[in-house]
């Protein structure tokens, strides 16, 4: 049996038996994500060289933490979590919050400032948030909107991850459900109802 | 709108304990879990995101930069000429002697260098790439490019009517590791800063300098260095 015939997670379990040979395996794992890592981390920054040391940061820290690795998880999952937490942790050091607008309906979905004996029903709030989302918009707009507001990834970005081939990308996925907002809300409102 | 109601409907749009981690996006989902997913904006962008990382290929106009990228992941982590296999990152699990060894080496070799020459150690040493390199205002010296060896120090031409510095050292996404004033057209790098120059991470610097008014005079603009791995070969 080669290296190849052994899964992910075979390779791993392999690397850590006593006299293996941890750093060849380890190499092997690893160069069978590369592609992968590298597709999500140029889409993710949308330039060569920011995608590189992202890409690079990713594997050192999966590195680092290989041996908190229990199994419970398909090793791809794992490097997903990763990658895609890495790339979130850059994108917000480099944001600016999406939410400088002043557009009403965005304010309204956000007006999360409830009153003290409202807090214990947060939990409840945010989930009607959802719920409104969910019955609101189409898949593809709430995927964008969740991303944009809830993550603070850029539009451009947002595109690339999810292959967005219209052309104009997130940003008109962005426009419609704000639009489909508005419309829904202005409803609401007329009929004395809140979300 | 206001921080504070971005920041609320980013804790809306969280996940929540309901929501469905992804490693279980891998099996097969329970009817509650599956009934979430249909009406959980997050869970559902999740599983998008995570679909797109697991099965996805690259786009045709993503080929050659991803396979770029790619054969540059390869070649930080290539065989040592003549030596065993080494594996990618391997240099991170080194036991801690050899780190330590590492670094009284390059502490020893500066020192040496410093002591036969008695002046600073010269951009030469900081850098196998041109030594000088000019920017919109204030020409530096080093560390710039792919380096043989963490360097310790940085160095920059004084600017005509200079009488102080500020430097400052970042990661590549600008997470600042280390800031100070000189008034001198040199700065030692602490031990602390220079051990977070592990080989292949690229770092940033910036230097500006100020007149005696306080007024910033001169600029460095973004330098970049980066540690090369041993048995990869540097670049400018």
């Amino acid at each position: 049996m080669t290296y190849a015939d052994l899964s992910d997670e075979e390779l791993l379990a392999a690397s850590r038996r006593e006299g293996a040979d941890r750093a060849m395996l380890v190499n092997e794992l690893f160069a069978r994500h590369y592609e992968r890592v590298a597709r999500w981390c140029l889409r993710c920054t949308g330039d060569r060289d920011s995608a590189s040391d992202l890409a690079q940061d990713v594997f050192l820290r999966a590195h680092r933490h290989l041996d908190l690795f229990k199994f419970e998880s398909r090793f791809s999952t794992w490097l997903y979590t990763i990658v895609r937490n890495e790339s979130l942790r850059r994108l917000d050091r480099h944001r600016h919050r999406p939410l400088t607008d002043s557009d009403e309906v965005l304010a309204e979905l956000a007006s999360i400032d409830l009153a003290p004996d409202e807090l214990a029903h947060r939990s409840q709030r945010d989930e009607r948030l959802k719920r409104f989302l969910a019955a609101t918009l189409d898949a593809v707009e709430r995927r964008v909107f969740v991303l944009h507001y809830g993550d603070g990834m850029p539009l451009d970005a947002i595109t690339r991850l999810l292959r967005l081939d219209n052309a104009s990308g997130a940003k008109a996925y962005i426009v419609s459900a704000r639009r489909k907002i508005v419309k829904v809300t202005s409803r609401l409102k007329a009929r004395g109802e809140g979300l | 709108m206001s921080d504070e109601r971005a920041t609320g409907l980013e804790h809306a749009l969280a996940a929540t304990p309901d929501c469905v981690p992804v490693a279980r996006f891998t099996e097969t989902l329970s009817d509650r879990e599956r009934q979430h997913l249909e009406i959980c904006a997050r869970c559902q962008s999740e599983l998008a995101l995570w679909s797109e990382f697991e099965q996805s290929h690259p786009a045709a106009d993503e080929g050659v930069t991803v396979s770029w990228i790619v054969a540059e992941l390869a070649r930080l982590n290539q065989p040592v000429s003549g030596g065993a296999p080494r594996t990618p990152f391997a240099w991170l699990a080194a036991p801690l002697w050899r780190w330590g060894a590492a670094f009284a080496t390059v502490a020893l070799v500066t020192t040496g260098v410093y002591l036969l020459q008695d002046r600073e150690p010269a951009p030469r040493e900081l850098s196998n790439t041109p030594q000088t390199y000019r920017t919109v205002q204030l020409e530096i010296r080093g560390p710039v490019g792919d380096l043989t060896a963490p360097p310790g120090a940085i160095d920059w031409v004084a600017p005509e009517g200079a009488v102080g510095y500020d430097v400052e050292v970042f990661e590549v996404d600008r997470t600042p590791l280390w800031r100070t004033t000189s008034s001198n057209s040199h700065v030692e790098l602490p031990a602390a800063v220079v051990r977070q120059f592990v080989p292949g991470k690229a770092i940033l610097w910036e230097v500006r300098a100020r007149n005696a008014a306080n007024r910033v005079i001169a600029e460095s603009g973004t330098q970049r260095f980066r540690v090369a791995i041993a048995g990869s070969s540097p670049k400018g």
